[in-house]
Order: structure tokens, then sequence, then C-alpha cells
């Protein structure tokens, strides 16, 4: 029932629901796609058939053709589920990383609070993509949980700090003072009242972490530093611009489309994320 | 100035670049296919027969990459080591890596600086005057657009930038630096730099512009609710001078300090932006390095851009309380 509440509150709002209908469909080609589009395996090999444009009658071909005469759409189909499943975790591990380091800083204080913030300071001072990419290229690891792991080693920082300097003010205010005096304990004031409180602010810092996620993802594979998976989009750019997309040979359809259908899928996370923002800050409320 | 404050803020600095001096060890030490190993095979004192005494210094190096060695010790000569200006040499280039850095860094620091200054005075201006329009169909149009262009990763930025004015119109090379011609203060050479670097630059400032302008605009609608802004205003003071007085000023100070954030994000953006343009940056040694396993001037590449990042950040705070006289240092 309160899931439908927040899901009709996020429906209320335009932009919201256009990135959630967005991020839907992103979602079911993710898991639907692959059972239902023929694998881009399926080749043909012929001359006039590499690198074609799109071929409006025949919907598998509709975004045309790569290098070797398979299909564009399906190669973006069957890219879709991995980078989804690396994102999504990515931005999952940074997040409960930024919140667990924030709220033990908050609460806890004292030396604990001094150390996690110099690890916070430390993780912020360093430039997160040029560490990812070192690590990487050392790590030479595709495997879901290890990319996502790679893609969050510095960006739980900034949440991090956020939650801590949110919980500093939660702590010290009448309603969560009222609760020590009943004896409930730091866990009911930290999951019943802050956490809940901070549940919007944390919604939208985890669509951040994924957009950042998918930006540094499909840029490693863009700049082909880690074991190549021919299906994803950074890969499939790469491709393209080493065919010369860009200085007019037939691989300039085979550049539009993952390009197009990377911009879509973060603006569809921007646009989500806007629309929490609008629902939840007062001051940018339209209507409730 | 609260001096308390001044020491431990620099002791900051100090402690993040020896942790990640130390992690560049780490990693080098520790990853799976053991870079130390490979790195201490292929420098051999042949490719630098000519100058030995760059191989008295590398030895200083290798030594503190042989693995089984008591860890704490290596990591501390290591360290030793870098802050002393010896990172090794380049496995491919057979040049220090400190000198191949340098020859690279100052095309990168182009590229950051400059489009970092001209992102900020545009996006902040725009969004002030976005601001005043707020609630109308022109700011939503705007924000709306901008939103989706600060989605947009910057590779994309950079392919679309170098197909149509590079390939397209023809306005603008799509490779390289400058003019293979002799370096200097010379006009022809400075013209021929900027004209190499307006791509790259035009590439960064579009991306970090469409940030710029939301934050700014932000900051300036929660300003102008404020009662000095009315005061301003009821006092009959020119339109002028309240928005640049009393509105700009307030909102573009907090500003600042995500600045330097930005300009740490710009230098992995700049990663791609060189890539796509074969500019002959720190970002593209970077990449090439990776692929060709060089993983001195890798680890090289990661130490110099953290540290240039530490003392950006350093100087933002140092200065931040000149420029906003609230905020005391150390408060």
């Amino acid at each position: 029932m309160k899931f439908m509440d927040y899901f009709r509150l996020i429906w209320g709002n335009r932009k919201a629901r256009v990135g959630v209908i967005i991020l839907m469909f992103f979602v079911l080609m993710g898991i639907v796609g692959p059972l239902v589009v023929p694998p881009p395996t399926k080749t043909i090999i012929s001359r006039t058939f590499i690198l074609h444009p799109p071929i409006l009658s025949n919907p598998y071909y509709w975004f045309g053709t790569n290098a070797v005469g398979g299909s564009t759409l399906a190669q973006i189909v069957y890219g879709t589920p991995s980078i989804l499943q690396v994102v999504f975790l990515a931005g999952l591990i940074t997040t409960a990383v930024g919140i667990l380091v924030g709220i033990t800083a908050g609460f806890v204080g004292g030396t604990t609070d001094l150390l996690l913030m110099g690890a916070t300071d430390v993780a912020l001072n360093i430039p997160s993509l040029v560490l990812t990419l070192v690590v990487a290229s050392l790590i030479k690891n595709a495997d879901p949980l290890t990319l996502a792991g790679i893609l969050s080693l510095t960006s739980w920082a900034g949440l991090a700090r956020a939650v801590r300097s949110q919980v500093l003010s939660l702590r010290s205010q009448p309603h969560i003072e009222i609760l020590k005096i009943l004896g409930l304990g730091r866990a009911y004031a930290i999951f019943r009242e802050v956490i809940p409180s901070l549940g919007s602010y944390i919604a939208i810092h985890y669509i951040f972490n994924v957009e950042g996620a998918v930006y540094a993802l499909v840029g490693l594979y863009y700049l082909g530093i880690i074991p190549y998976n021919p299906n994803n989009w950074g890969s499939m750019i790469n491709v393209a611009l080493s065919d010369g997309a860009l200085f007019g040979t037939k691989a300039i359809w085979f550049f539009v489309f993952p390009t197009l259908i990377i911009t879509i899928f973060m603006s569809s996370l921007i646009l989500l994320s806007y629309g929490i923002d609008e629902i939840s800050n007062p001051r940018l409320r339209v209507r409730v | 100035m609260n001096w308390k404050w001044l020491i431990k803020r620099i002791a900051l600095a100090v402690a993040t670049l020896i942790v990640i001096i130390i992690i560049t060890w780490a990693l080098l030490e520790y990853s799976p296919n053991s870079p130390a190993n490979y790195v201490e095979q292929l420098i051999s004192p042949q490719n630098f027969a000519t100058n030995p005494q760059i191989y008295v210094t590398l030895e200083n190096y290798l030594n503190t990459l042989k693995p089984h060695g008591n860890p704490f010790f290596q990591s501390m000569s290591f360290l030793w080591n870098v802050l002393h200006g010896n990172m090794g040499a380049s496995i491919i280039y057979s040049v220090p890596t400190t000198q191949l850095i340098a020859q690279y860094l100052p095309w990168t620091l182009l590229v950051v600086l400059t489009s970092n200054v001209i992102s900020f005075l545009l996006g902040t201006r725009f969004g002030q005057k976005l601001a005043y329009w707020r609630g109308n169909s022109k700011d939503s149009f705007f924000t709306l657009l901008l939103a989706i262009m600060r989605a947009v990763p910057v590779y994309i930025y950079g392919a679309v930038l170098l197909f149509v004015l590079g390939y397209v119109l023809k306005v603008f090379p799509v490779t390289g630096g400058a003019y293979i011609g002799k370096p200097g203060f010379n006009p022809i050479f400075i013209g021929s730099v900027l004209y190499y670097a307006f791509l790259p630059i035009l590439t960064l400032t579009l991306v970090n512009f469409a940030g710029w302008v939301l934050q700014m605009r932000a900051n300036t609608i929660s300003v102008l609710g404020e009662d000095f802004v009315n005061y301003a205003e009821v006092r009959g003071l020119r339109r002028s001078i309240v928005e640049k007085k009393y509105i700009g000023r307030n909102s573009i100070l907090p500003l600042y300090t995500s600045l330097i954030i930005t300009i740490a994000f710009s230098f992995g953006g700049v990663v791609f932006i060189e890539q796509t343009f074969s500019y002959p940056g720190i970002g593209s040694l970077l990449v090439s390095s990776i692929s060709n396993n060089d993983y001195p001037v890798e680890m090289g590449i990661l130490i110099i851009i953290t540290a240039a990042v530490i003392v950006g950040n350093l100087i933002a705070d140092l200065t931040y309380s000149f420029l906003d006289p609230r905020v005391k240092v150390g408060e």
C-alpha cells in the first residue's frame, strides 16, 4: 500500500513520470529483450550487408547492421542486461557504503568520526575516474560484482559527508532526543526516524550514483581497457570510431544508435532524480 | 587566521597525498598479474646505458617493488622515492616517468583550466539570468534542456563535435596538439596551439557549462527570496547594482568550492576528450600506458593528478575566507 503511495507521488510529477517510463522500458529491454530478440550472432556475410543503414521494413534491422552484418538493435538489447546489472549494483554499493559511513560518523562521533571523515576526505580528493581506469585495467575482470565494486571505489564519499551533516543536524532535534528518553535506543532512532527522513535524499543520490556508474562503465568500454564485451554500448562506439564513423564511412549509423541509447538512458535517470527532487523539496514543489 | 585549523588542513592534504602514494604502491605490488615483477623484468640496464645516472635512481625505485620484502619498509621507501621525484621509468619510452609526465601535462592543464574558467564564467552568468525567468516557459525549457545536456557523457560530446566541426565543416583540426614546428613563445606556435586546443576546450566547456547553470540558478533563486534583496529593491537601487552586488555575489560564492571538485572531475573527462581528439595530453598518455602495461607511467599519472587536485582543494579552502567575509577560516 505504501509503495503505491510513493508510486502515485512519482507518477504525479511530469519529469519523474517520463523518467520512470523510459527506465521501465530499459529494464524490460534487459529482462525480456534477450528472450524475444534473436541474438546478434546470426550474421549475413555479404558485402552489401556490412554496416548497412537502417532498414525500416524489417524491425530486426531498424538500427542497421554491424561490421559483420549482425543486427545493431540486437547488439544493443543484448548489451543491456550486463550494463543494468553493473550499474544498479554499483549504485547500491556506493549508496550503502555512503549511508553506513555517514550515519556511523554522525552518531558515534569522537575518534570514529574523525577517522571516517579523514577517509572520506581522502576519497573526495582522488579523481575517481582516473583511479577507476587504473584499477580496472589492473584487475582485468569483467564480472558484474567486481566491476560494480571498482566503480564505487571512491564515489561513496560525497554521500557519506552529506548524510553525516544531516545526521548531526537531526540528532539534536527534539523528536530524536525524546527517543533517547523513552529508552528506544540508537538503532530505533537510526532506522525508524533518521533514515526515513533522509529517504528522498538517498533516492536522489542513488540515481546520481547510478548515472555516474553508467558514465564510467560505458567510458571504460569506450576506451577499450577492460576485457572486451562486443555488446556493451561503449565498445560499440569504440568499434564504430575505429571503423572511422566520424570520417565519413558507413559506420556512422553504428555510432549513432548506441550514442542515442546512452543519451536516452542517462536522460531518464536525470529526469527521475529531478522529479523526485521536485516532489520532496518543498521549495520546488508545484502541486502536492 | 586560525592556526590550528590551518595546520589541520595542511596535514590532511599531506596525509591524502601519502595515502594515494601507498595505494599506488599496493596496486603495483598486489595486483593479480603482479605489475611489480613485470616492471622489474622489462626495465633493463642496456636501455639506460647512455645515462647511468638515471639507472642508479631507477634501481632505487625498483628495489622498492621487490616482492616478498617487508611491506612496511618497502612502501615507505617507495613513498620516499616518489616524494623525491623518482617515479621509475616508462617501459615503452625508456624515459623517466616524471620527464614524460612533464612533457604531456601542460597540454592537459591548458585544456582543463581554460575550459573550467570559461564554463564557470558563462554558466554562472546564464544561470543567474535563468533564475530571473523562473516559472515561465523559457525557464522550464532551458532547465530541461540543460538537465539533458548534463546527462550526456563527455565522450559523446567529443565525438559529435569532432564529426560536425572537424569532419563535416572542416573548421578545426581533428588530431594532434599543434603544427609540428619549433615550440616557443612565437605567435605562430601559440596560435596553432590555441587552434588545435579549441575543440577539446569546447567539449569540456559544454560538459561543465550545464552543471554551472543549474547550480547557479538554484542558488540565485534561494537568494532572491532573502530580505536584503527585497530591501535593496525597495530602497530603489538600480537594478544592475542589485543584480550584481546583492544577488550575484551572494549566489556565486558557494559555487567557488565546487569549482575545484569540477576541476577534479574534469581530469577524468579529459581522458576521453584527449583520446577522441588524439590530443597529446596526460589523458591520452594514461590510456596508451594502460593498454601497453606501462605501469610506472600509469601510477605516476595517478599520483600527479591526485596531487594537483589536492593542491587545488587546499588553495580553494584557504582563499575562500578572503572571498566570503561571512566565512571565517576554521568555522
